[in-house]
């Protein structure tokens, strides 16, 4: 076990004490039977930054983020953003305005604009009238554009997103978690679908839009380049057990040599 | 090797199946010849009539009013049955539940509601509706509707079930309630389907709105229960084929609606 949390302890210590962090874990683990997806986990995200999270297949990322976004209840312990129980959350606004998540593709709806893709990350604060007002007239088109100029594709908002390739959908998919506005923004292998360059592209804007907007972000993804470049922390996960996190910078090779050492192979290495 | 007891089962049926095919040919007495007299006559002069219908300018206008009757029924039997499919169809979906429960119980009725409405056939629809109201347009719109408005309730709830599941855990990722995941959502992604799926009945309602005719209620199948009855066959062809003509048209637009709507 490397240094854990030593990323935690060093910045905790720059901050005031009364800062609440935007993500906590405290001792929240996740179990389905006897399988422990997710140990215990004492781990903290302070607010604006960018935090990757990295690790072989299985190692329980998804389940990582599914806490946090609440989509999973964990079986020990709780997970708190900005210091309020998730568990204690209501689904739909109160927890949209906390936490937003961008997945790894299949996420837009094929046959609405991308305009009416945009704009349903405002479903949350619409009244049911405006929902449906909006299908034919949009509203808000304003803070849609604004978003989709940021992400670089305001020449496709009215195009259906069927018609968008993969690097402009996640661009879509960033544009309406920037409508959505919440504190901590997640996302779960973001670039996984991608070539190397657009990959590059699109993690470069999230870390961007997120740093703009003052949001929190926690990224799981499998480039470690990647993940070295454009985030402040990266936590190695392996087994559902934390093995490092330390600031992006601190990183050696012989953590990740051992974060993705393949089991049975551990004495040839 | 022992063959899996499926297997075994479905080859015993096939067999029990062909076993009686064979029995109920020896019931049938061909001695008297399988059609009635002059019926193979009847047969030849049907189909001889099919090449030559008769093209007069008085029996193409007839054809025309007639054809005109039908597609205004056809168009608002449809429409009616949009009325009862649109409402029923989605609650039957149960995607719009609060609860479990309330899901269960939503699909339960409306999809029983559905089901007394289209297994009564539109002509036995069309019986009762003319014994109560009488031989208005108003029993053929309503004959039509009720049990297409079953059909395509039916249809559409199923449509509006299986749609892909990720892009609606975005929105409700977003804060979307279900009626707004529904909105945003499961309708336009069910949505092409559901008109494809209604065009289809269109069509199958102009056919049926025809066989409205033999119970007294005009349009294209009264005109041909009225020239079978001459025997006058090239005018039977003659509604037929503008039935035909229509048919396709009907076709031919709903591709092109078809085109539009595809992602």
């Amino acid at each position: 076990m490397l240094r854990v949390n030593s990323a935690l302890s060093s910045s905790e210590a720059s901050v005031t004490a009364t800062a609440v962090p935007a993500v906590r874990f405290d001792g929240a683990s996740l179990r389905y039977g006897p399988t422990t997806v997710l140990a215990p986990l004492e781990f903290a995200v302070e607010r604006g930054t960018r935090v990757a999270v990295i690790g072989p297949s299985g190692a329980g990322k998804t389940t990582l983020l599914r806490l946090i976004a609440g989509a999973a209840a964990p079986s020990t312990g709780s997970v708190e953003l900005l210091g309020r129980d998730v568990a204690s959350l209501r689904p739909g606004r109160e927890l949209a305005r906390l936490v937003g998540m961008i997945a790894q593709q299949f996420d837009l709806v094929p046959n609405l604009s991308v305009l009416h893709n945009v704009l349903a990350g405002r479903l949350g604060e619409w009244g049911f009238g405006r929902s449906l007002l909006s299908l034919v007239w949009p509203s808000d088109q304003r803070l849609a554009f604004d978003a989709l100029e940021r992400v670089g594709v305001t020449h496709l908002a009215h195009q259906r997103a069927a018609r968008l390739s993969g690097g402009e959908q996640q661009r879509v998919a960033i544009a309406r978690v920037l409508v959505q506005r919440p504190t901590v923004v997640l996302a779960d292998e973001p670039v996984a679908s991608l070539d190397p360059a657009r990959a590059r592209e699109v993690v470069r804007l999230l870390t961007d839009v997120t740093e703009e907007q003052g949001e929190t972000l926690v990224a799981s993804i499998h480039s470690i380049d990647l993940a070295r470049e454009f985030f402040d922390r990266i936590v190695g996960l392996r087994n559902g057990v934390v093995q490092f996190d330390v600031p992006a910078f601190s990183i050696r090779d012989r953590m990740l040599e051992e974060l993705y050492e393949i089991e049975g192979l551990r004495s040839e290495v | 090797m022992a063959r899996p007891r499926a297997i075994e089962s479905r080859r015993a049926i096939t067999l029990i199946l062909f076993a009686a095919f064979a029995l109920s040919l020896a019931g049938v007495d061909w001695s008297d010849g399988v059609f009635r007299p002059r019926g193979v006559g009847a047969i030849a002069d049907t189909l001889g009539a099919l090449f030559r219908p008769d093209l007069s300018p008085d029996l193409l206008r007839t054809a025309a009013a007639a054809a005109w009757q039908t597609l205004v029924y056809a168009v608002a039997g449809l429409t009616v049955a949009l009325l009862i499919a649109i409402p029923l169809g989605v609650v039957a979906s149960g995607t719009i539940a609060r609860s479990r429960l309330g899901a269960v119980t939503q699909i339960g009725s409306a999809r029983a509601v559905l089901a007394f409405f289209r297994a009564i056939h539109e002509l036995v629809w069309a019986l009762l509706l003319v014994a109560a109201i009488g031989l208005s347009p108003m029993a053929a719109v309503l004959a039509l509707g009720i049990p297409y408005g079953g059909i395509l309730g039916r249809i559409y709830s199923e449509l509006l079930q299986d749609v892909p599941q990720a892009p609606l855990d975005a929105l409700r990722r977003s804060g979307a309630s279900e009626w707004r995941v529904f909105l945003f959502g499961r309708l336009p992604m069910a949505l092409p389907d559901m008109v494809s799926y209604t065009f289809y009945r269109l069509e199958c309602g102009i056919r049926s709105a025809a066989v409205l005719g033999w119970v007294g209620l005009g349009g294209l199948g009264f005109q041909v229960q009225i020239a079978l009855e001459d025997l006058a066959y090239s005018r039977v062809w003659t509604f037929l084929w503008v039935l035909v003509v229509m048919v396709v048209l009907v076709d031919l637009w709903s591709s092109q609606v078809r085109r539009r709507l595809a992602p």
